[in-house]
């Protein structure tokens, strides 16, 4: 890995801003991607994810601020496919040309060798298709072609922009295993998705932005824990005996349809035990924990540039 | 780097269909339909005195079928341009290749010096060809006859400058059916508006692309509307600074 080595792999914002008339696109958004984890880059359609990432890139130039990647301004590095590796839109290939040949028409622009060029394709499972035509290729395929170009430099970081989008189970399993596998080796991962499942199993640490703004730049675990959707689920035989000593010991308690107790503010241990000394019957006690996708909607429910139902209105 | 980003366009060039099988099909149309008008022309003997001081025995080899390829090769350079806009691919290509310039340094190098070599080949076989069917009809020309050999290579050279006229249009337009419309426009259309305004549109003529093949390839002289030999290269010079310029200006500005 070539470069200042403690700033291998970082990938920085700041103030970084971008305007098309009198829409701002990307809103003074300064945010820093750290090596060894993988990053979730999570944000409504229109909030300026690909427009953040076309920037850090070179490929859009900003109205003000700036992007660095391992300390540099993309445009100044030497051998960038050896310091950032990224994937945009897999469907930026010519349908008429060969795997092998998409991937050799990049690995030559910086001397990558021709053994490299076959190992990205082994590792993204292309070697049987790597003489065929790109045209013919499913979105999974293009995919890892996609993959397989932005690993070509070895890079200590990478970025992919919806790397998930028409994978198999089995496709979308190899990608979580890959990021990892990279966050692991010390690379700084960035990686969009809209499917907040997975990247719930993939990302270490969020940033999310809304109308080009950074809304969320934390741990995953504790962007999880900030919805205020944790709540404990409580189902006994009495349900108004339990609420009235559940309310009187401080607890936030609401009744669900099925006459269920749902209570935030006490632990599960604390509700169980009041339970007990009021001789009610517990028949279910759950906790039942806020998801990413929850706490990605309260987190950007004042962002949403386009929202269904109210007629796309800003 | 810039060597790499040449390796590169050259894969990218010779890796498609349209380099393996558009290319040869044009240069093998135009080089049967640039011969087989000689097969009919009169003997010697039998023209006047008035028809062979016009017999142009080398500028008619690039007079008709010639344009075949004149055509294919200038459609070709705005197509590596464009496919790339067209698919995102040159998104791709400037990630690998920052410096943008040096992107289209490295396309005009590749395209320009393939349509060279290609447009030399084709010019002296087309050439040598003809004068082996003129020999027995006593119409014949040597490269060593006056200006044959600068036809020969001006045509040569004219297909570089169309592939890279082709280029530079497909950058700035970005999108295929513009710039091939444009690019027609330019090779075709301009001679056809000059052509209806005759010699009102002398002036304007002498820098329609196809009066300057003539005039590179003619060896029968200038007119008002024909430019001669080295006002036509300086023509094509003048049409590749503003052509390249422009393209130069825009791929470094614009985003992708």
């Amino acid at each position: 890995m070539a470069g200042g080595a403690s700033l291998d792999g970082m990938i920085e914002t700041h103030e970084l801003t971008k305007r098309y008339g009198s829409t701002t696109a990307v809103d003074r958004l300064s945010l820093v991607v750290k090596p060894g984890r993988v990053t979730g880059f999570l944000g409504p359609n229109g909030s300026g994810k690909s427009t953040t990432l076309r920037m850090i890139l070179g490929l859009a130039h900003p109205t003000g601020g700036h992007a660095l990647v391992g300390g540099r301004p993309y445009s100044e590095l030497r051998r960038p496919l050896h310091e950032v590796g990224a994937m945009l839109d897999p469907g930026a290939v010519h349908p008429g040309r060969t795997a092998r040949d998409h991937l050799r028409s990049i690995a030559l622009t910086t001397g990558i060798s021709a053994a490299r060029v076959g190992a990205v394709l082994e590792l993204t499972g292309l070697t049987p298709v790597a003489r065929r035509r790109v045209g013919g290729f499913s979105l999974g395929m293009r995919q890892r072609l996609g993959i397989a170009a932005a690993l070509l430099g070895d890079p200590p970081a990478v970025i992919l922009d919806e790397p998930v989008n028409g994978l198999d189970p089995e496709g979308i399993q190899w990608i979580r295993n890959l990021l990892r596998g990279m966050a692991a080796e010390g690379r700084a991962v960035l990686v969009s998705s809209h499917l907040m499942t997975e990247m719930e199993q993939t990302a270490d640490h969020l940033i999310v932005i809304g109308r080009g703004r950074l809304i969320a730049d934390t741990g995953m675990a504790e962007f999880v824990r900030g919805a205020s959707r944790t709540d404990v689920l409580v189902r006994v035989d009495d349900p108004g005996r339990l609420a009235s000593v559940l309310v009187g010991a401080g607890g936030d308690v609401a009744s669900e349809a099925d006459g269920a107790l749902a209570v935030r503010g006490l632990a599960p241990r604390r509700i169980g035990d009041l339970a007990a000394r009021a001789d009610v019957a517990v028949h279910e006690l759950a906790v039942r924990r806020a998801t990413l996708e929850q706490a990605y909607f309260e987190a950007t429910e004042n962002a949403v540039e386009y929202r269904a139902g109210d007629g796309g209105r800003r | 780097m810039m060597r790499g980003a040449m390796a590169s366009e050259w894969l990218k060039l010779r890796s498609v269909n349209s380099m393996r099988v558009t290319l040869p099909l044009a240069c093998a149309a135009s080089f049967v339909l640039a011969v087989a008008p000689f097969a009919s022309d009169p003997a010697r003997s039998a023209m006047s005195a008035a028809q062979l001081a016009r017999y142009d025995a080398a500028g008619y080899c690039y007079s008709g079928g010639f344009l075949i390829v004149v055509l294919a090769v200038g459609v070709l350079g705005t197509l590596s341009a464009t496919s790339e806009y067209g698919s995102g691919l040159i998104g791709t290509t400037f990630l690998a290749v920052p410096r943008r310039r040096a992107v289209l340094a490295a396309k005009a190098a590749v395209v320009g010096g393939a349509a060279l070599l290609v447009g030399l080949v084709l010019s002296l076989a087309t050439f040598l060809t003809a004068q082996r069917m003129l020999a027995g009809k006593h119409l014949a020309v040597g490269l060593g006859d006056p200006g044959a050999a600068r036809a020969v290579a001006g045509a040569g050279a004219f297909l570089a400058v169309t592939a890279l006229a082709g280029l530079a249009i497909g950058i700035v337009l970005r999108r295929a059916t513009a710039a091939t419309a444009a690019f027609l426009g330019l090779y075709v259309g301009a001679n056809l508006v000059t052509g209806a305004l005759g010699g009102a549109a002398d002036a304007a003529g002498r820098w329609t692309p196809l009066q300057i093949l003539k005039g590179l390839t003619s060896t029968r002289g200038a007119s008002a509307a024909l430019p001669g030999p080295t006002a036509a290269a300086l023509e094509c010079l003048a049409y590749l600074v503003v052509l390249l310029g422009l393209a130069a200006l825009v791929i470094g500005r614009r985003d992708v």
